[in-house]
Order: structure tokens, then sequence, then C-alpha cells
């Protein structure tokens, strides 16, 4: 469909900018008064109506029959008269919905702007370094765990816990854990489960127990969102920073995500520079209604 | 004009710094980024397993983010990405503080308003409104030393000096929309992590609120449908209709039928005409799950229409959406009702239009899905940000009183595996439950030949699957006269209350007529169910208001078993749910209240029981 020429230039930066030039100007026009369009004149032009048709037949897969179609342009003349009469009576100003969504359509676009930056190798490492915890791979467990549920023992729950810790030392490998403790709908044995697994199957305070676990005894009472467990655990794989090109498209989404905060926040700060800004009394107002007392 | 000159020029010559920093380190002839879903987020874990007895996944699929043009006017301004990235666990800055989720979720979908997110591409649109604009006119200026004066000026550049052809298909046109999806496929990690491209279509006639979410299996729409294109159900399952009709696998989810002020399960269609089969059938075809819960209040069932029912007050919402008027009517706002209205139009259509699974959503427009009653910071930007007045306030802005937002809405899927097409088909399937805000896992199964004592098996789950059906399924009729048998299984949420009671919700319909029944069925401890009424005595309550803490002391961190309807008619229609109730434990109101050591507003419980339902089971008898 595309000739190379147009895949070409659908990939020119230069293009994307003049497009969000386009994009700044009609966000612009919507403030402005000064719109093509003269005073208690409207005029439904031939691309608009070709546009009306178009998203009308595209959304039905069919296109308008004549009352529709009338009906359609009934609406947008309605539209057009009252959002005329709006701005002329300053509806626009002061008004907190369409302040707000001006501010956000400038937003887009730098977002937009920021998307267009390619990192190299190198600038990835480098935030891969300098934010190690959003890419660490999680610890993970292998562990066997028996349940006792409070519920059941009651007061007795610490002491039954006990003697059955004994058992399970005793017994080492040969025990066999499907018939002891109490029943609950959680596996009894987890290969490598990866610490944010834990976690969502046995809630946090287990979770943060278990990583100080000796290997190769059982231990306990565990406690969790459930009740008590006895745990044997048997390998903790620690958490590691990978290398980049185990975690590069997370990289580059973070790195994006911290373009796109960084490009938000520039665009302001050049905008500003070209406003004197006074506020008029920057005490909190509190003092104003106490002095009128 | 000239002022409008100047400001193209100061915003454009704001947005060139941008523009030239972003490249500074990339070569001109790199490609653009690659945006294909395979290239997303990859794990250096190995993908687990799938389970063919399923796993419960937790998730949103009704949240606004900033690009939601009501939550931005409240100041929130988060993204989508920030949406997905605290659904994954991370931290992310919400009314300028951080936020990060105690336990992550397994999948999200950003449901923003789309009545607005369509603006941008209008604009771009050469045959829009701006199409004869000076700007457009000189970007296309055949005239080269115009277009050349034009850029000159902005860019200080000559490069383009001829017409471009691709500025008149606004196809090239990156659309907010697109960009929208964009975020959703970068997002999807297959085995960890599910994100669904989805839009909050936005009809209210007169403040009664018919909202949907549409939700699509996996590639989104070219574009997404709005109120603006109309307000009728109808007409906006047609556009679901189109698109998969064109491959694109989508649902519909109602929600906040408690505030359509009795419009959401009408026996009328909106022209007000009795509804047909066509429409029956066109509505469940398009829309398989309610949601039953989210931050404005609960859809299950009002104290008005079930007064037998001691824990239907439970989050009740009375106000039609963003306003202070009182809903006027019950009556078509709840889906329990619903349940048997659809299954007396059944008797006259042949098909019930109200055959919904469960789901539950939180509708925050805060753009994260903060539904821990304890680690909740509000839910609508400036709306409920300020603890202090949020705790004394009876009014706000946008009509009802922050206060009476609950924390809740999450959707479980009980699935093979988290996949994009395992999670939807089971959304499709209603192999799913709704719940307040907490990580209850709950499932249920019914059959006529279950054995007694079943799930002391371990390895009930598969004789369930092979002998019955699980929730959301048909139950065919009996070759006996005997009951079905009901299998549940709840499991607390690990960082929450205990369990109280498992329930089994009975809505029964036989000549034109229903009726509804509530069945105790598996409860903690050893309290002893009333002999008269079956009703199983409160469990108490452990919570200390002043200090919004409670103890697990009472309750049980897993209920199991099995119940039998030994009041089965094998000629009534009938929709079987389950409820599961926590012990109380505080509402987010009261943890608040206690940081700020102010009693709770008077207006809300200082302490609830939080729940989950499923989705029913039904029988339907034979002709």
């Amino acid at each position: 469909m595309m000739t190379n020429f147009l895949k070409k230039l659908v990939r020119e930066p230069l293009l994307h900018f003049l497009l969000l030039g386009a994009v700044i100007f009609a966000a612009y026009s919507l403030v402005s008064k000064h719109t093509s369009a003269e005073p208690g004149k409207i005029v439904v032009t031939q691309g608009q109506l070709a546009s009306m048709w178009e998203s009308f037949a595209q959304n039905r897969q069919r296109e308008p029959n004549r009352e529709e179609w009338e009906g359609l342009i009934r609406e947008r003349v309605r539209e057009e008269v009252y959002y005329r009469e709006a701005l002329a009576l300053g509806m626009d100003k002061d008004d907190l919905i369409i302040r707000r969504r001006l501010q956000q359509k400038l937003e887009f676009i730098s977002d937009d702007v920021a998307a267009q930056a390619q990192p190299s190798d190198d600038e990835l490492n480098a935030y891969l370094q300098a934010h190690p915890d959003l890419f660490r791979v999680e610890p993970r467990f292998t562990f066997r765990q028996v349940f006792l549920n409070p519920e059941k023992h009651g007061k007795n729950l610490a002491r039954d816990a006990e003697e059955l810790l004994a058992k399970l030392n005793r017994e080492g490998s040969k025990a066999d854990i499907s018939t002891l403790g109490d029943s609950i709908m959680l596996d009894k044995q987890f290969d490598r489960l990866p610490a944010s697994e834990v976690a969502k199957q046995f809630g946090e305070k287990f979770t943060t127990a278990l990583g100080g676990l000796p290997l190769g005894r059982w231990q306990g009472p565990v406690e969790s969102g459930y009740g008590a467990h006895l745990v044997l655990m048997s390998e903790i794989v620690p958490g590691s920073v990978p290398a980049l090109a185990e975690v590069r498209d997370a990289v580059r989404r973070e790195w994006d995500n911290a373009r796109r905060l960084e490009a938000n926040d520039k665009f302001y700060r050049e905008l500003l520079k070209h406003y004197t800004v006074t506020i008029e009394n920057p005490e909190p107002p509190k003092k104003t209604v106490a002095s009128s007392k | 004009m000239s002022g409008t000159k100047d400001r193209l020029i100061l915003v454009v010559s704001a947005i060139l710094v941008l523009f030239l920093s972003a490249c500074s380190t990339k070569n001109a002839e790199a490609p653009a980024p690659q945006q294909s879903q395979s290239q997303s987020m990859q794990s250096t874990q190995p993908r687990p397993a799938r389970n063919p007895l399923k796993n419960a996944y937790f998730g949103d699929l009704h949240l606004h983010s900033g690009y939601s043009m009501d939550a931005f006017a409240f100041g929130t301004r988060t993204t989508p990405e920030d949406s997905y990235r605290y659904a994954m666990g991370e931290s992310v800055d919400y009314m300028g503080k951080p936020q990060k989720r105690i336990a992550p979720l397994d999948f999200l979908a950003v449901t923003d308003h789309v009545e607005y997110l369509g603006v941008v591409r209008d604009a771009l649109d050469p045959n829009g409104p701006f199409g004869k604009t000076e700007w457009y006119t000189m970007m296309n200026s055949t005239d080269p030393a115009v277009s050349a004066t034009a850029f000159k000026k902005l860019i200080g550049s000559t490069v383009v000096n001829k017409p471009l052809p691709e500025f008149s298909d606004p196809k090239m046109l990156r659309s907010t929309w697109e960009k929208y999806e964009a975020i959703a496929d970068k997002y999807n990690a297959p085995g960890k992590f599910t994100s669904f491209i989805g839009f909050e279509w936005t009809s209210a006639p007169d403040f009664q609120n018919l909202h949907r979410c549409v939700i699509f299996a996996d590639k989104g729409p070219a574009m997404p449908y709005t109120a603006f294109d109309s307000l009728d159900p109808e007409d906006l399952w047609r556009y679901l209709e189109l698109q998969r009709k064109q491959g694109l696998d989508v649902i519909g989810i109602p929600h906040n039928g408690n505030a359509s002020n009795g419009l959401m399960f009408s026996a009328k269609d909106m022209s007000g005409k009795p509804l047909t089969r066509d429409y029956a059938e066109r509505r469940m075809a398009n829309e398989p799950l309610a949601e039953i819960i989210q931050a404005k209040g609960q859809s299950d069932t009002s104290p008005e229409l079930s007064p037998t029912d001691e824990f239907a007050n439970f989050e009740m919402w009375k106000y039609l959406i963003g306003t202070s008027i009182h809903a006027k009517s019950a009556t078509g706002s709840y889906i329990r009702q619903a349940y048997g209205v659809g299954q007396e139009l059944q008797a006259k259509l042949g098909i019930n239009p109200f055959k919904y699974g469960i789901e539950a959503g939180t509708d925050f427009h805060s753009g994260i899905t903060s539904t821990e009653a304890s680690n909740f910071p509000g839910s609508h930007g400036n709306q409920d940000n300020d603890p202090k007045t949020v705790i004394t306030a009876t009014t706000s802005v946008a009509g009802e009183p922050p206060t009476a937002l609950s924390s809740g809405g999450l959707t479980g899927v009980w699935a093979e595996e988290n996949t994009r097409e395992s999670l939807f088909a089971a959304l499709k399937r209603k192999e799913t439950f709704g719940t307040s805000g907490t990580r209850i896992k709950v499932r249920m199964f019914a059959g006529w030949s279950y054995l007694k004592d079943m799930t002391q098996q371990a390895d009930w789950v598969k004789a369930a699957y092979d002998g019955g059906v699980p929730m959301g399924g048909d139950l065919t009729p009996p070759a006996g006269g005997a009951g079905p048998t009901f299998v549940v299984h709840a499991l607390k949420d690990p960082n929450g209350g205990n369990l109280d009671r498992v329930q089994i919700i009975k809505i029964s319909t036989k000549n034109g007529k229903s009726q509804e029944k509530v069945y105790d069925v598996l409860w903690s401890g050893d309290r002893k169910a009333d002999a008269k009424t079956g009703k199983v005595p409160a469990i108490g309550n452990t919570v200390d208001v002043k200090s919004a803490t409670y103890t697990n002391s009472i309750g049980s961190p897993e209920l199991i078993g099995e119940w039998t309807d030994s009041s089965f008619d094998a000629k009534a229609n009938v929709t079987y749910y389950a409820r599961v109730l926590e012990i109380p434990t505080p509402r987010w109101s009261t943890y608040w209240a206690a940081k700020l050591n102010l009693p709770p507003n008077p207006g809300v419980a200082a302490s609830v029981q939080q729940r989950a339902w499923t989705s029913p089971i039904w029988y339907t008898p034979a002709k």
C-alpha cells in the first residue's frame, strides 16, 4: 500500500514534529476567538460533511439513511450554534473542565515528543544501574510447608506446632507431609516460587519471614494470613540485577516513562519562561479571615 | 490573528527544545520505535505451566486515569502507564504522594471515558473543523515559499519545501486512541500480567446510569464507540457485533445498575417497548457479565428489595450519577431482582435477558486500583484527597459525600493461565466472581450426583468439573427428583479478615412469580443455625473503631463443603449464586478517621463485612 518513500517519510522525525505543530495550532484555535468562521454565518463545509459521513459509516458499517443523515447535519449545526454562543458569552473562561482539558491536550503533545527519543544501549545500561530495584529478578524459594489452622488448635496451637516440628525433624525427608497438619487449599511443595507469588498466595507477613529461614531443617511456626506454618526451606535463589539483554524491554519501558515525565516538566518550564508570574498575596487566606474578625 | 501566531511560535519553540533534546542521542535514520506486542516486556523467569484445573486471578476491568476528562478535572494526573505500573506492584505518584499496592494484581483494563479521547484526532482531520485554518493552508500551500516561510519561522529549517500528501491521510496520525491502545499492549506480559484494551461508553440519560465498560479480547478497534454516537445500549451492541464480525472479540459490561433509577434491568427497552426475543438474545451475546460492586456502591440488592437478607445493607449508593439526586426506583436497578425478572421474561421470550455472570471493578478516577481498605488513598482526585474534609463532609462538588464511596471492587477469574486468551475465555464463560476489593478466592460447582464429603478428596476439583458444572454454567434437567448438590470453596485474602460464612442465594421462578431465599451453607466456629429460620447467628465484631484495628481471633481461614438444595422444584427456573462474608473489619473511612484521631463519619458504617459473590449456576426445566 505505502510506497517506500512514504514509509521513510512516516519515520522522519521532522514530519512527526510538524504534525505536532498542527496539533498545537488546533489546540490553540480552540481557545482563540479568531476562527476562520464569519460571525453570524455557519457553513458546514464539504470536508466536514465527508468526515461526518465517513465516521458514521465506519461505526455502523453502513451508510446513514436520509433521516439519519439529516439528523446528523441538524445536530452539527445545533452544536456549532451553542458552541459559538457559549464562546461569545465567554463561557470557556474560568471553566475548570475546559481549562484542564486544554492543559491535557498540550501534555499529550509533550508525551508524544518524548516518545520520539531512541536510547542507546549505554543510556539504557546507565538507567538499569541507577535503578536496579526496578529490574531486580526476585528471590525464589523452594520449600515445603505444613499448615496448622488456629481455629482447630485454639490455645494449644503453640504446643501442637512444637510437637509437629519435632516429629518432622526426627523423620527428616521420610516424613509424609501429605497426611500431616490441617488441610487448606494451598500446595505443600513449591519449586522456585518467585517472592511475588509467595506474597500473593501466603500474604506479606509470611513472605518477609521466609527470606530469613535457614536451609535444610524444618522451622517455624511461621505466621501467615491463614495461620501457622512449619516450613522446610531447601533452596533460596537470591535476587539479582540482570544484564541489560535479559530485561531490555522492561528497561526501555521504564526509560520511556522517565523521559515522558521529564519532558512534561521541561515543556512546562520552557513555556513558563515566557511569563512573568505575579501572585498578589501568597499568604494563606486564613490570615485575612482571622484579621477580618 | 497575530496573537494566535505569537502563541503558536511560543508553544512550538518550547516543543522544539524538547524535541531536539529527545533526538540528541538519535540517528535520524533510526527506525521508529517498535510497538508490537511481542516486543513487550519479557521476563527472565520461566512462564508458569497451564493449570487445567484453573487458578484464581485478580484484577480490575473498570478504571479511569487522567485521560478521562472528569478525572483530569478532579486533578488526577495519572496516565494509563501509571495505572498498569501500579497494578503490577510498582510505586506511582498520585496526588503528589507515592502509592503502592500491598498485593499486586494479575490483570487490568484501563477503561477511560472515550467521549473525549478522540478529540485530538478530530482536530487533525483535514476535512474536519480545522482543515480550513491558516496553519493548515500554509502547511499545504503549493507555493514552496509560503510553506517554507511557515516552517522556517517554526523550526529554523528549510527542509520541507513541498506539500506533504500524507497529511491528508488521517490514518497516518497517531491519535490519542491509538496511543492509548499501544500503552495497554506494552504492559501485557503473558504468564505474569495481563492488560486488556478497553474503554467506557458513558451513556446516562438524565443522570440515569446506563454505562458499559467495553473490553477487547486482544487487539483493539480502529476507533471506540462513544455516547456521542448513541445513548442506546442496542446501538452499542451493534458496534460490538461489528467488531466481532471483523475478527475482534469483545464484550460489554454494564455497571452501577444501582444508579440507573430502574433502567438497567428494566423489562422495557430504551423506547419504552417490551423486550423482545431478539433483544434478549443480543443482550446476552454482548454482555455476559455485570458489575456487582464498585466505588459507587453495590448492585447486588437493597434492604428494600431483600428485607429478610440481614447482610443486604452494604455499601448502598442512593444517588444518580454525579448528582445529589436520590434514585426513585430500586426496582430494575439490582442484579438479584433482575435474575428473577429475567426468568419471568424467559417464560415469555424463550431467552433470559439477564443471565449475567458476576464481576466487579473500581470505577476509581485516580488511575490506580487501590482496593485495600487499610491502604486506601482516596479514589477521585481532589474530591476525596484531604482526609479531614472527607471524614467530616456531607456533600461534595460532584454531588455525593465522598465517604459514601467504597474502596471496592475486584474481579476474580478462574483461568488456566494469566494470558489474554485464557482470561478472556473465562470472562465469556462466566467462570468469574466479584469482590468488594478483598482477595477472597471462591469457586462453586453444581452437579446431580456428587459424592458426599467429596471435598475431603485431594482431587476434588477435578471430580467437581467431571461430575458437574462450574459457576457460570447451566444444569441440565436431572434424571431423578433430588435437588442439585453444590460444592463451594472459599479461601480468605491472606492480608485480610477471616471468613464468617458462605451463603447460597436462590432465586426461583414458577408461574410468572419469583422468590429469593438466602441459605447459610458453610460457616466458621461452632455456631448453630436457628432451627426455624436456618440462619446462623452473627459472628461478632473485633473492630476497635478508635484505633481502626481488628483481630482474626474469630472466623476461619478457609470454608469448604457441599450443600444440597432439599426444596428443589424441577419445574421452576432457578438462579443460584454464592456470597462469602468476611468477619467485620474497619471500613477505609475508619482507617482515615483513626489516623486523624477523629470519630468516623456517622453517615457510613464504621466496620463492614467485606465479601465476594460468585457468578450463578442456572437451572432451566425441561420443556
